[in-house]
């Protein structure tokens, strides 16, 4: 596994946990994405719609095309069942990845 | 997977672009990241400069997104507008690829549906390649007249046998009377159950015959060929249950035959035979459909153990005889597959022609598009990715060439149909049918490949896109693979031109041959049309011959005639009548022995210019009273005589029996004389002087020979007699050389066809060897520019630029003068009296195109080296 694979892995499972709570806008996505991760975990912001795009493709995510709050348009993202069924999955496996990442750490010290 | 599927089709669906929507979704996250900004009181500016910051590169962005979200289509559709747009910012360039394209493209597809129409389906039966015609022969050295007889095909129609059909026809000439009694001479040819299924083409009119027609005793009937329906019918819709009149007898009309329907060869109508299927009587031509995928070899193996068992059950008629098979399409109009593969190999080295010269224009286009290309490539486009790019532009360039070029060979059939339909038998049917457009299709794909090969296969080299990079399109000597590249293709060019002209040379030799052969008469200054005598004042015999009579001395009285016959058959006619013949010092074993045979007027050799080699020819003193002789021709006396005296030797005639009572001596030895066809081969023929064989005149072939060098002059006069004698007697006069040259006309077509590939090379290989030249010319323009400012010589400049040219032009003449040779000796065997290494040909071959190439080099360079060398070094 690469960097840019696990990166990547990470910035979808982001993705897909902030649609899970409701539909959202590129935008949205973005500055939640800072909030939730607390500027911990900096994504550059060029990087999110390829993922966002790649995500449609797949058919984890859906969009539309919506005219917002003061008639501007806005595509928005929501999650579909194939997204959510990933998220879960991915989450078991994160969990577990990061569980045996911390063992291995606190042994080591 | 399905909802990928879904997004996928859905993405094809959406009718906005890509890009529009991504810049869309950008925009939108630009203006609220701006907005978040200048709610925390940054300045307008500032925020505007954060929010594309924090984005990273936009275009990087959009070309990412782009690429998750494209399909190939999408990518293709993206490529596609892009070459249109870069090819419509140089249009000198597009235009002269296009115009090449087009020009190549057009020219092979209207010669593929030409070849195609005369060449490739030169038969309109269905699956033709079945057809064979049948002979048999004798084992034993015994003379036979090759044809097939009714208890032949009788043994043949074992089911057993790889044969899905078998027919048998007679052909012969009658006088066909019409309604207004004025006489028509036509073609009758008697068939078999057999044949009508045989040949497999639907009757235009009626129902033809039923298997009653063909029981002994059954009634009689005739299908007219749509020629004579048309003609002496007027294509009447009610013809059938009418009667067709012939001068000795009748039947009801059945049907009208398919307007293609021409067996045996210009038959007019055909009448049923009824045979004694037990029958050894061989006359009839034979005919077989061989069963699907079957070989001619298993085929052969097949017809021996007929043949075997055949000889055993009846050793006299059919004892050592051997069936002999032909490809049906050989015998009706020769081996075409020669003019047909020459053709071909022509069409495709003028394609590689033009392909070399688009494919160089995109290359010397190519490395001045260097740096884009290598900024393309900084920028993150995969090599796959340029190449495909590359790819597209070819293939738009080739689509516009091949709609420009199929465009252009439909105007070039049309105006060869004007030019040479009446020429060419099967040239009315030249069509614009699948085939024609999967050809160009395959061109199509063929031209796309090969252009965009060049420029790809440069971009795979490693390191050549930074080198483009650090040259920065400054340069001395020019890319160095790229002048590689180039002097290749001028070696290609110049090798491919000179194969084609010397190919061109070897076929219009071979044409000229064939044309001047001697076809044992004298064609020049001579007329000949036909008259036919079967109106009710002709009915008695002796009106009809001193009807001919008067006329002819009429025609000797014209001014500039020197001679008048006439004759019952007329070479490059097919007509002549195959008669049994019996030798006097032959025994009965001798049976079927066959020779065609020619009634004709005393003056008839000496009119048609034709030398009497031993004995007499024929005089006015032979008569009716007198007794009566023979004159041969020497294949008969070769063939039947065997060394003998043929002066000294007498033979009797006949059919469907030899006439014991008909024999008479050899009297003179005339030289042979083609028939068929130029190329045909010389058959044993008998002549009988016209009082000794005729009682009346029905049918006349008449000859007419002038002092004139163009006998046209005096068909006004011809025609102005013969109606003084009967007003409603309208004859066709036509020159005889006109006559010759009708049978070659298949080779006349292939000829030219290649004059004009010959003239298409030369003009492609100039176009591009120039536009190559000055192109590498242009590129030392700065080399040039120093080495004159550092004291050159115009002329060492001169000698500089155009040595490489003219070295490169001396390969390629090598390389061509060997494809050249290779070639002639591949299609010698198949031309008429050609040798494959003709100096004359090759020379003149190798001189026309070194010599083109050789001014469109010094041209270019001639420019080049006028350059003025502080203008130069300042633009650089």
């Amino acid at each position: 596994m690469n960097r840019t694979q696990l990166l990547q892995g990470t910035l979808d499972l982001l993705i897909l946990r902030i649609l899970e709570l409701g539909p959202n806008h590129g935008w949205g996505i973005s500055s939640r994405l800072q909030q939730i991760s607390q500027d911990g975990l900096r994504t550059s912001q060029g990087s999110l719609y390829p993922a966002l795009h790649r995500l449609e493709m797949r058919g984890e995510v859906r969009s539309e095309m919506t005219t917002s709050e003061n008639n501007r348009r806005a595509r928005v993202y929501a999650i579909t069942r194939a997204g959510r069924k990933r998220l879960n999955q991915e989450t078991e496996t994160w969990e577990a990845f990061a569980l045996s990442m911390r063992r291995v750490l606190e042994e080591g010290q | 997977m399905i909802a990928r599927v879904f997004a996928t089709l859905r993405g094809l669906l959406r009718r906005r672009p890509i890009e529009d929507e991504i810049v869309e979704e950008l925009r939108d996250h630009i203006e609220r990241e701006i907005e978040a900004h200048r709610s925390r009181g940054v300045s307008a500016e500032e925020a505007r400069r954060l929010a594309l910051r924090d984005l990273g590169g936009l275009t990087q962005t959009i070309e990412s997104s782009r690429a998750v979200r494209a399909t190939w289509l999408d990518t293709v559709w993206h490529d596609a507008r892009y070459a249109v747009r870069t090819l419509s910012r140089t249009p000198a360039f597009t235009l002269a690829a296009v115009s090449t394209l087009a020009l190549g493209i057009g020219a092979t597809t209207a010669i593929f549906s030409v070849a195609n129409a005369a060449l490739l389906r030169p038969l309109p039966y269905p699956h033709a390649d079945e057809i064979r015609t049948l002979r048999t022969m004798f084992t034993d050295g015994r003379i036979t007249s090759g044809l097939v007889g009714p208890l032949e095909m009788t043994r043949l129609k074992d089911p057993s046998l790889p044969i899905t059909n078998v027919a048998m026809a007679g052909r012969g000439d009658f006088t066909l009377l019409r309604a207004d009694g004025t006489p028509v001479s036509i073609v009758v040819s008697g068939v078999d159950e057999g044949f009508f299924p045989l040949f497999d083409l639907p009757l235009a009119v009626g129902g033809g015959f039923t298997p009653e027609y063909f029981r002994q005793n059954g009634p009689n009937g005739a299908i007219l060929s749509y020629r004579l329906w048309r003609g002496a019918f007027g294509g009447d819709p009610h013809v059938v249950g009418k009667t067709l009149t012939l001068t000795n007898g009748g039947a009801p009309i059945l049907g009208v035959a398919a307007p293609e329907m021409d067996v045996p060869r210009g038959t007019d109508a055909w009448f049923n035979l009824q045979l004694d299927p037990q029958s050894t009587n061989h006359g009839f031509d034979g005919y077989l459909r061989l069963r699907p995928s079957t070989s001619d070899s298993v085929l052969s193996q097949r017809l021996a153990a007929v043949a075997a068992v055949l000889g055993h059950d009846f050793p006299g008629p059919e004892g050592n005889r051997a069936f002999l098979v032909e490809r049906f399409v050989d015998s009706i109009v020769g081996d075409l597959r020669p003019m047909l593969i020459i053709v071909l190999s022509a069409t495709a080295l003028i394609l590689v022609l033009a392909c070399v010269n688009v494919a160089n224009l995109l290359l010397a286009r190519a490395s001045r598009r260097s740096r884009e290309v290598a900024i393309r490539a900084a920028l993150g486009a995969s090599r796959g990715r340029i190449a495909a790019q590359l790819l597209t532009e070819s293939a738009v360039l080739a689509s516009v060439g091949m709609v420009l070029g199929v465009a252009l060979a439909y105007v070039a059939v049309r105006l060869l149909l004007r030019y040479g339909a009446s020429q060419l038998p099967r040239l009315e049917t030249v069509a614009f049918d699948t085939r024609v457009l999967l050809f160009a299709i395959a061109m199509l794909a063929l031209c796309a490949l090969g252009i965009a090969l060049a420029p790809v296969l440069q971009l795979a080299r490693r390191g050549v896109m930074e080198r483009w990079l650090r040259e920065r399109g400054r340069s001395v000597g020019g890319a160095r693979s790229t002048h590689r590249a180039l002097r290749t293709m001028i070696i290609v060019e110049v090798a491919v031109a000179v194969t084609i002209v010397a190919g061109t040379g070897l076929l219009v030799r071979s044409f000229l041959n064939l044309q001047h052969d001697d076809p044992g008469f004298d064609s020049h200054g001579r007329l000949k049309f036909d008259l036919v005598l079967a109106g009710p004042r002709y009915r008695d015999p002796g009106v009809s011959r001193t009807w001919a009579h008067t006329l002819f001395t009429h025609l000797r009285g014209i001014h500039g005639v020197t001679e008048v016959a006439g004759s019952s058959d007329f070479p490059m006619g097919d007509a002549f009548s195959r008669l049994l013949i019996q030798m006097d010092t032959w025994d009965e074993s001798h049976v079927h022995v066959v020779a065609r045979s020619s009634v004709v007027t005393p003056s008839f050799f000496r009119a048609m210019g034709m030398r009497v080699t031993r004995g007499r020819g024929f005089t006015d003193d032979d008569r009716a009273t007198t007794g009566p002789v023979v004159v041969v021709n020497e294949s008969f006396v070769r063939r039947y005589l065997d060394g003998r005296d043929p002066l000294t030797a007498r033979f009797a005639f006949g059919f469907p029996q030899v006439n014991r009572a008909s024999q008479r001596p050899i009297v003179g030895v005339v030289n042979d004389v083609k028939y068929a066809s130029l190329w045909s081969s010389v058959e044993p023929v008998f002549y009988l002087v016209a009082d000794q064989a005729w009682g009346g005149i029905f049918r006349l072939n008449v000859v007419v020979s002038t002092e004139f060098a163009d006998p046209r002059m005096a068909i006004a006069a011809v025609r102005a007699e013969v109606q003084k004698m009967d007003p409603q007697l309208a004859v066709t006069v036509r020159p005889v050389a006109d006559v010759v040259a009708s049978t070659l006309t298949r080779q006349k077509l292939g000829t030219t066809l290649m004059l004009g590939f010959g003239a298409m090379a030369v003009l492609l290989a100039t176009i591009g060897i120039y536009g190559m030249i000055a192109y590498a010319s242009a590129e030392r323009h700065s080399e040039v520019a120093t080495r004159m400012a550092l004291g050159a010589t115009r002329a060492n400049v001169f000698w500089l630029l155009s040595r490489q040219g003219l070295v490169v032009t001396a390969a390629g003449a090598a390389i061509g003068v060997g494809l050249a040779y290779g070639a002639g000796r591949l299609a010698s065997s198949w031309l008429y009296a050609v040798r494959p290494f003709d100096p004359l040909i090759l020379g003149s071959a190798l001189v026309l195109v070194v010599g083109v190439t050789v001014i469109a080099t010094l041209i270019p360079v001639g420019r080049a080296a006028r350059v003025d060398p502080a203008l130069a070094l300042r633009f650089e």
